[in-house]
């Protein structure tokens, strides 16, 4: 570092200043309920590299920080003072947006003539047009189906707006006002960071400036490092599971190997599950990103919060991401739902650095998200989309204390959404908001419980659309004896006659007088729930948390009346068979079920003979293998537990499919 | 008119000419199979107020002469030379483009700095994004899931290409290059335009110039209305059936009342049914259109061949086009098979015109275009392409003393057929079959025209068949005079296999390598009483394998015997039937009589007044319900089960409709 220390730290502390003035002003000028409610957005400083190295320490997310702004950069070479750079496309950008809702801008920042630094934010807008309101669904299988793809060009010239742009723009959003609204927000915000720098450099010089931004990341680096040592060396390989792609009944396998060797970590993504024929393939461009690295974020700015954000957190983290898997989208793949494979990559992370250090990590969150909207028409005969609520699981138990009830650390960027507000912009009533009872997973320390909420809709033809549904049928896994949360339930009519569960949302109609119920899962337990203290259990039972009955049933805790029945607990945990006990992680029954048939050895080899098919066949072929040696897999609702009662049986049938798939009549049949 | 007559017809000359060299300019240069082979696509020249006054007599089809320019014009009026203005969304562009893949250019043309024309192009471009390859399915609805709205806007400034514009029309379509590779021939021919323009002014003046432009659409418009003189002065109403608006089973009527007056036309559309939550809606923005005068603009060119062709043909003709119906879109409606409708308007004026003076008109043609193409992966698996396979065709109604032409259309008749060849080439598939379809024209005096037949086998897997603008599946063409309807649309997957499935109308078809999809097109509507033909003509017809044998003894009483007529069992067969199965004047087949029997025009004018006061969201799904509680069983159209079937008691139905209707509206009446 060339800096002196107490000279870097006012300049890391004006810097990080400067980006949070871009964010606060963003924030209140937009008129969103993404931006302004939910804070789905982010803004930050980048060097001339395009890196970040000043970032808003009251942004609500902050993994944004690991990605590529520079191929961004790059796709305008002729830039001049105040122009600002607008795009939203996955491939276009070299995935510095990773679906298409997320506009970024980019405004290069000159003195004298030259390049200094670029102001950076992205907002998540409301609609970008495509086949569903809010322009992204699980079902989509092209981009071409999730809105208008904007190329990197400039969407400010010299100052001035491109008209031409934004009447482009405006036609193809289902929300024109409010977007451009935002959109503005986003320019402004980047004048305000503009001024700032100017400011900057006016009173320290354009050499100090330039100077510790390098300097600012190297310090970075250098302590994040330090965190990463924490984890012994070594080689972890863990995998989870979604629950499916959503046009078939196939889980979807992340896996994860993580090379940890004096501070550099290592994310081999080998073996996970190819492409997926619908909207969850993530646009990493092949590399490191934060879809990949975000749970690594976590970790590091938790173990030291002292440190500067900014891209040297992950000098020393590097990715493997080969081609074909679902880490690695290829133009044109649907990417909307990019978000849930990486949930469960992340969750892979977290099981990596429990087996290389249990007590770093807690155990995995409910881990789903379900910020659901309603799409509805206006009495005036207009439409609006607004987002109900981007509703919350529990976190997971840690060692040593319980998970947090409602609450979510693995993509903690959106916020509640008042009701009042949602009561006023949309035509439902919130009948019920609450956390869901015995949601958390079961431990000596309880996994947080999820929340529930129940809406009645008010007006006919309205459209609910949802997306990151998972976690319907692998739950949140406990660790160290700890017990599963509970998994998400959707439930359209509940206790009425009509009555219905509901799978993952692509579009749901629903009319006047329906009501909604949605149970999100509790995070997962943490140690064996038989020796969590009796007296927790009772306060658990007490404040709604764990219900009389499950505190007998996971707990081995009778409660009578108000208090412990300590005799009865006693009889009832000395009973319990020792073998129930799961020496490591618990993952349900369904996850074992599905192992003792596809294990990791048997997916391995079947991702392999997958990946040397074309990929125009490849989805069908995977599907026809699975759904061939699990009958009933498709289109039913028995438990996987039900259809592999006979794992043997499910194994020969397994052989004979991949014979009939991989053999030599199919592979002509591709060619 | 100003000019002396022999000048304005060398202007004439001239004028077309150059729309003629823009137009094959433009086909020589594109590369997609849609301008190419369907030639799915036109040229012309336009006045300073927008109005069309040069049309290439080349081009397929020339309805588009009546569709509104102006409003384009205007929505960008800073205009320079070397300008080029595009746009393809319906809605801010007023009705110019009809849906997003019509891609429409016009350039200013200056002398002097001033304006004296504009050239003007449009082709059907393959794909502009949106939900599905093609941009083009009967499911979606809003215009968003349609593709990429580009409002009039400069897509070249002073000679410059805009850049960012170009670059998203890349970024926003499933075949870029293809595309581009329009929209550079577009370019192109409209600079052949300028300059051809240029040439005309030098030669003859800019006065000259500017006034043919006047005097050639007054010319017109004085011989289009001595044509539509012929018609007698009165009132006609007619209508006609969509099987259903693809999200539901129910009918969607069209009506129209044809009002004439010493040779002027009002066409009065009130009481279509309203719009509906698919791409069946058709974006007139309230006004005249091409989708409402195309069958005018057919009797009008086909009864006068000496006019020249422009915006003259329709000074005669004014609309009655109040909004709420599905021939008038409302932003966000979907538009992509607005053709679909806008067909049966067609049929429903030709029906109109026949009431008014029998025999100035054909009986309709099988009535629907159905390009059928295929999106598919390459071979190696990684690019998608999307390949028209065949525009397939009906079969073209028999007029009075002429039987219909067999495997063509008069109603939309702007696609041309595709070579087999090329087809096979481009696309992975084997057409197993290409034929006419024996006994889909209806039976007449004078015969209906015959369907094609198509039979294509998929070769690779993970493929799709796309097919907008399925009609007719249910209600076939009707026929005229004692003449029998056609036969209706099929379409069977994998026929004559175990496997053989019935389709409906299709949206998007996935289909693997092996499959087999046939498509059987109708026959346009029969002319006069077919046991009134010569059975010379229907022995000619058996040899030809237009009708079968069976055929010919049931729907024409002609009785063939190896190869010869048997006149005695003939004369018999004829005599011997019942008199009452000959219609006076149109014959609409079983189905439209059984949906007639509840919903009768009086019923559906009461029901439709109900519905457009309510607003749009509420419309639709009370509609729905309406429908279903009345007839909760209503079979799909090429589900094989037929509304005669489950109308048998057509009193019960009217009985729950009212109760329906009672329980929506209130007891008004």
């Amino acid at each position: 570092m060339k800096l002196n220390p107490i000279l870097l730290e006012i300049m890391g502390a004006k810097v990080a200043a400067v980006t949070e003035e871009m964010y606060f002003a963003l924030q209140r000028a937009s008129r969103s309920g993404y931006v302004k409610e939910a804070a789905d957005f982010a803004t930050a400083i980048l060097d001339t590299n395009g890196e970040i190295f000043a970032y808003p320490p009251s942004a609500t997310f902050n993994f944004l920080i690991d990605c590529n702004y520079a191929s961004t950069i790059r796709a305008l070479p002729d830039v001049e003072p105040g122009d600002v750079i607008v795009t939203n496309d996955p491939y276009l950008s070299e995935a510095m947006s990773t679906h298409l809702p997320d506009v970024h801008l980019i405004r290069p920042y000159f003195h004298q003539g030259r390049v200094v630094a670029y102001g950076w934010c992205f907002a998540h807008l409301s609609d970008v047009g495509g086949a569903v309101p809010s322009s992204m669904s699980p079902a989509f299988t092209e981009i071409f189906q999730e809105g208008l793809r904007i190329p990197p060009m400039k969407i400010v010239k010299r100052g001035v707006f491109n008209q031409d742009f934004v009447k482009i723009f405006t036609a193809n959003c289902r929300t024109p006002e409010v977007n451009m609204g935002d959109v503005r927000a986003m320019v402004g915000s980047m004048e305000i960071g503009a001024q700032r720098v100017a400011d900057l450099i006016d009173q320290h010089g354009v050499e100090a400036f330039l100077t510790c931004q390098s300097d600012l990341m190297n310090y970075t680096a250098a302590k994040a490092r330090e965190v990463l040592r924490r984890l012994p060396d070594g080689e972890y390989d863990f995998w989870d599971y979604m629950d499916d792609d959503m046009i078939s009944r196939v889980p979807v396998r992340v896996r994860v190997k993580m090379t940890v060797n004096d501070g550099n970590v290592h994310l081999d993504l080998t073996g996970s599950d190819p492409h997926s024929k619908t909207a969850y393939n993530v646009p990493t461009n092949g590399q490191r990103n934060y879809w990949i690295s975000f749970r690594l974020t976590s970790f590091l700015t938790t173990y030291d919060q002292t440190m500067y954000k900014n891209a040297g957190l992950y000098r020393h983290i590097s990715a493997h991401n080969p081609k074909g898997t679902i880490f690695h989208a290829e133009f044109p793949d649907a990417v909307s739902i990019r978000a849930s494979a990486p949930w469960r990559l992340s969750d892979a992370v977290a099981g990596t650095i429990l087996k290389a250090a249990p007590d770093l990590m807690c155990a995995v969150t409910g881990g789903t998200m379900m910020p659901f909207a309603l799409a509805e028409h206006t009495a005036e005969g207009g439409r609006i989309v607004n987002v109900i609520q981007p509703l919350r699981v529990g976190m997971g138990a840690f060692c040593g204390r319980d998970g947090v009830d409602g609450r979510d650390n693995s993509m903690n960027n959106m916020r509640n959404h008042p009701l009042e507000m949602v009561e006023h912009d949309s035509g439902v009533v919130i009948r019920n908001y609450d956390l869901r009872p015995d949601s958390g997973g079961p431990g000596r320390w309880r996994g947080g419980a999820g929340q529930q909420l129940t809406l009645e809709i008010l007006r006919d033809g309205g459209v609910i659309v949802a997306r990151g549904m998972e976690r319907m049928r692998f739950p949140p896994w406990g660790v160290d004896g700890g017990q599963p949360g509970v998994v998400l339930r959707v439930i359209l009519n509940q206790g009425q006659p009509n009555e219905r569960e509901v799978g993952k949302i692509h579009e749901l109609h629903v009319n006047a007088g329906d009501t909604l119920t949605v149970l999100m899962p509790g995070g997962g337990g943490f140690g064996d729930p038989y020796l969590r203290e009796p007296k927790s259990v009772l306060q658990d039972v007490i404040l709604g948390f764990v219900s009389r009955s499950g505190a007998k049933r996971d707990y081995g805790v009778v409660i009578k009346g108000a208090a412990v029945d300590l005799a009865a607990t006693k009889t009832l945990r000395l009973s319990r068979k020792r073998d129930n006990v799961g020496a490591d992680f618990g993952f349900g029954s369904e996850r074992l079920a599905w192992e003792s048939v596809f294990d990791d050895t048997t997916m391995f080899e079947i991702n392999q003979r997958l990946l040397n098919l074309p990929k125009s066949v490849r989805h069908d072929r995977r599907r026809r293998l699975f759904e061939d040696a699990v009958p009933g897999l498709a289109g039913g609702t028995k438990t996987l537990a039900k259809l592999l009662a006979n794992p043997d049986a499910a194994r020969v049938r397994l052989r004979r499919a991949m014979k009939d798939v991989f053999g030599a009549g199919a592979k002509a049949a591709a060619e | 008119m100003k000019l002396d007559p022999i000048l304005l017809e060398i202007l004439n000359k001239k004028v077309s000419a150059s729309a003629d060299e823009m137009y094959f300019a433009l086909k020589r240069a594109s590369r997609s199979i849609y301008v190419k082979e369907a030639a799915d696509f036109a040229t012309a020249i336009l006045d300073i107020d927008g109005l069309l006054f040069a049309h290439p007599p080349s081009a397929t089809f020339n309805f588009l002469i009546d569709t509104n320019y102006i409003d384009t014009i205007r929505a960008v009026p800073d205009v320079e030379s070397g300008d080029v203005i595009f746009t393809n969304d319906p809605y801010s562009s007023n009705g110019l483009s009809t849906h997003l893949p019509d891609l429409h250019l016009i350039r200013p043309y200056f002398h002097h700095g001033q304006i004296v024309a504009y050239g003007w192009c449009f082709v059907h471009c393959t794909d502009i994004g949106g939900a599905v390859p093609s941009s083009i399915a009967p499911s979606l609805n809003e215009i968003f899931q349609e593709g990429l709205r580009v409002p009039p806007m400069k897509l070249v400034k002073k000679g410059v290409h805009n850049k960012e514009l170009f670059s998203l029309i890349m970024a926003n379509s499933r075949t870029p290059d293809v595309n581009m590779g329009d929209i550079k021939a577009m370019l192109g021919s409209l600079e052949t335009g300028a300059q051809r323009v240029a040439d005309i002014i030098e030669r003859h003046g800019v006065a000259d110039f500017l006034t043919c432009q006047k005097d050639l659409q007054d010319y017109t418009a004085i011989k289009a209305r001595d044509v539509f003189r012929r018609i007698p002065d009165g009132t006609y109403e007619f209508w006609d059936y969509m099987d259903d608006d693809m999200v539901s089973a129910i009918p969607l009527r069209v009506r129209v009342k044809l009002t004439v007056n010493d040779g002027r036309i009002n066409i009065d559309l009130t009481d279509t049914d309203p719009q509906v939550a698919a791409s069946y809606n058709v974006p007139t923005m309230g006004e005249r259109n091409y989708w409402i005068t195309f069958r005018l603009t057919s009797f009008l060119t086909t009864y006068d061949q000496t006019m020249a062709k422009n915006a003259g043909l329709y000074r005669s003709i004014t609309v009655t086009n109040p909004p709420g119906t599905v021939m008038n879109a409302e932003f966000p409606d979907a538009v992509g098979n607005r053709a679909a409708p806008g067909r049966r308007v067609a049929d429903a004026i030709n029906g109109a015109l026949l009431t008014a003076q029998p025999g100035l008109l054909p009986a309709p043609s099988g009535g629907i275009s159905s390009p059928f193409a295929l999106a598919e992966y390459g071979a190696d698996g990684a690019e998608r392409t999307v390949q028209v396979i065949q525009p397939m065709r009906g079969g073209m109604g028999a007029l009075e003393g002429q039987d219909g032409i067999d495997g063509r259309d008069n109603s939309l008749n702007n696609m041309q057929n595709h070579p087999i060849e090329s087809v096979e080439a481009d696309s992975g598939v084997l057409i197993r079959q290409y034929d006419l379809r024996a006994d889909s024209g209806g039976p007449g005096k004078w015969r209906g025209g015959v369907g094609q037949i198509i039979t294509a086998e998929i070769l690779r897997d993970g493929s799709t068949v796309l097919a907008r603008g399925m009609e007719r599946l249910r209600f076939p063409s009707f026929g005229v005079f004692g003449g029998k309807p056609g036969m209706a649309v099929r379409a069977i997957l994998n026929r004559g296999r175990p496997d053989e499935r019935e389709l409906r109308k299709i949206d998007q078809l996935p289909v693997k390598g092996g499959d087999q999809v046939t498509f059987l097109m109708p026959g346009g509507g029969g002319y006069g009483d077919p046991y009134l033909r010569d059975p010379g003509k229907v022995l000619n017809d058996v040899g030809l394998g237009f009708v079968s044998r069976v055929a010919a003894a049931r729907d024409y009483g002609v009785v063939i015997k190896r190869g010869l007529i048997d006149k005695a069992a003939t004369k018999k067969l004829r005599q011997g039937r019942v008199r009452a199965n000959v219609r006076a004047d149109f014959d609409f087949g079983p189905e439209r009589e059984a949906w007639e029997a509840v919903f009768d025009d009086a019923t559906m004018r009461t029901l439709n007044l109900h519905l457009y006061a309510l607003p749009k969201s509420v419309r639709q799904s009370l509609r729905r319900r309406i429908f279903e509680h009345a007839l909760p069983d209503l079979p799909v159209a090429g589900s094989g089960r037929t509304l005669a079937s489950v109308m048998t008691d057509p009193d019960a139905i009217r009985a729950r409709l009212a109760e329906a209707m009672n329980e929506a509206f209130g007891a008004a009446e």
